[in-house]
């Protein structure tokens, strides 16, 4: 067992350099937001979702309502059912217990390790898992905990941290896909269009949901992972 | 935030687990077709785009400027793949040196 929980968690020692910088700008922006430094880490702890969580920041500064923050949450992270479903019918031989454990923190990135791998033991998986999720509440306390150092006038030009953020996320996997490129400029128009009849928060989330129905008929290719490295 | 920030993490914690969470009961039994999935991983590019237009504009509502030059400096670096957190301190800097000289 200690074998597949080790090499699973050497496996995923790349993808951890991915999700550390997200953590911290996550966990900086949190802060700037209004959480406490306790509150940003418990939502990296429970919600385990980076592109959700930094989503659920921006829609905090816009005042949205608790229900277009937790509806925008579920369409963001459903895409995680696919992923589940592929990696839970190969661990289908593990117990109950344990596919709920290693469901918690199934993420683009612990299913891309585990899909590209041969091993399918539960241990592997919960290796590579311990080790995403390890990398991202750590940076996450490291960034709210950033925001006590900074000098006043950095955290004067915090506003742009967040978009910076979502297009570092969102840029390196969309450049090579020209359908993609369209879809995501559509979106963004159909988004401003939207908020001259719609509040902000409500717009945002009709604008996901469509633009992504519209990209089911417009992307041909294979689509990249948002946050993470390669094409699964 | 008119509610307490505890119900939000726990609303968005339950929301996400529940899809995780269901094909590790359902073994087998959820299928979601080619398209379906699709249109599902389709959704965090259609969100990070209308997360960043228009607000972008109105980052400082007297300055687009600001918006626009701080989100400029992100995208091209985003563009060559430089990581999120660069993306992010290069923006700040970009908008420090904004309000700092102009």
């Amino acid at each position: 067992m200690n074998n597949k929980f080790l090499s699973g968690m050497k496996a995923s020692i790349p993808a951890c350099l991915g999700v550390i910088p997200v953590g911290i700008s996550f966990g900086l922006l949190a802060v700037k937001a209004g959480l406490t430094n306790f509150e940003a880490m418990l939502m990296s702890a429970m919600v385990m979702a980076g592109a959700a969580q930094l989503m659920s920041i921006s829609m905090i500064t816009q005042g949205a309502a608790l229900s277009a923050i937790i509806l925008g949450t579920f369409f963001i992270n459903l895409r995680h059912i696919v992923m589940s479903s592929s990696v839970m019918h190969r661990m289908r031989k593990a117990a109950p217990v344990q596919r709920l454990i290693a469901a918690f923190a199934l993420c683009d990135e612990s299913f891309a390790i585990y899909s590209l791998s041969e091993e399918d033991s539960y241990f592997f998986l919960l290796g590579i898992n311990s080790a995403l999720y390890g990398s991202f509440i750590a940076s996450t306390v490291i960034g709210s905990l950033m925001t006590d150092f900074l000098p006043q006038i950095v955290i004067d030009s915090f506003s742009i941290a967040l978009y910076a953020a979502f297009l570092g996320l969102l840029l390196p996997s969309i450049k090579h896909n020209f359908q993609l490129i369209f879809l995501v400029v559509g979106t963004a128009l159909l988004n401003w269009l939207m908020q001259f009849f719609l509040p902000p928060s409500w717009s945002l989330i009709l604008a996901m949901v469509l633009g992504a129905a519209i990209g089911v008929f417009v992307v041909e290719d294979e689509i990249p992972l948002v946050d993470g490295e390669g094409t699964v | 935030m008119n509610y307490p920030v505890i119900f939000l993490i726990l609303g968005m914690a339950v929301v996400t687990y529940i899809p995780r969470a269901l094909p590790a009961v359902l073994i087998d039994r959820i299928k979601p077709s080619p398209k379906v999935g699709k249109f599902l991983r389709l959704i965090p590019y259609t969100a990070m785009a209308a997360l960043i237009f228009p607000s972008v504009l109105y980052v400082d509502t007297e300055r687009p400027e600001i918006g626009i030059i701080g989100g400029t400096a992100a995208g091209i670096l985003a563009w060559l793949n430089c990581p999120v957190i660069i993306c992010v301190i290069a923006a700040i800097a970009v908008d420090m040196v904004l309000y700092l000289v102009f």
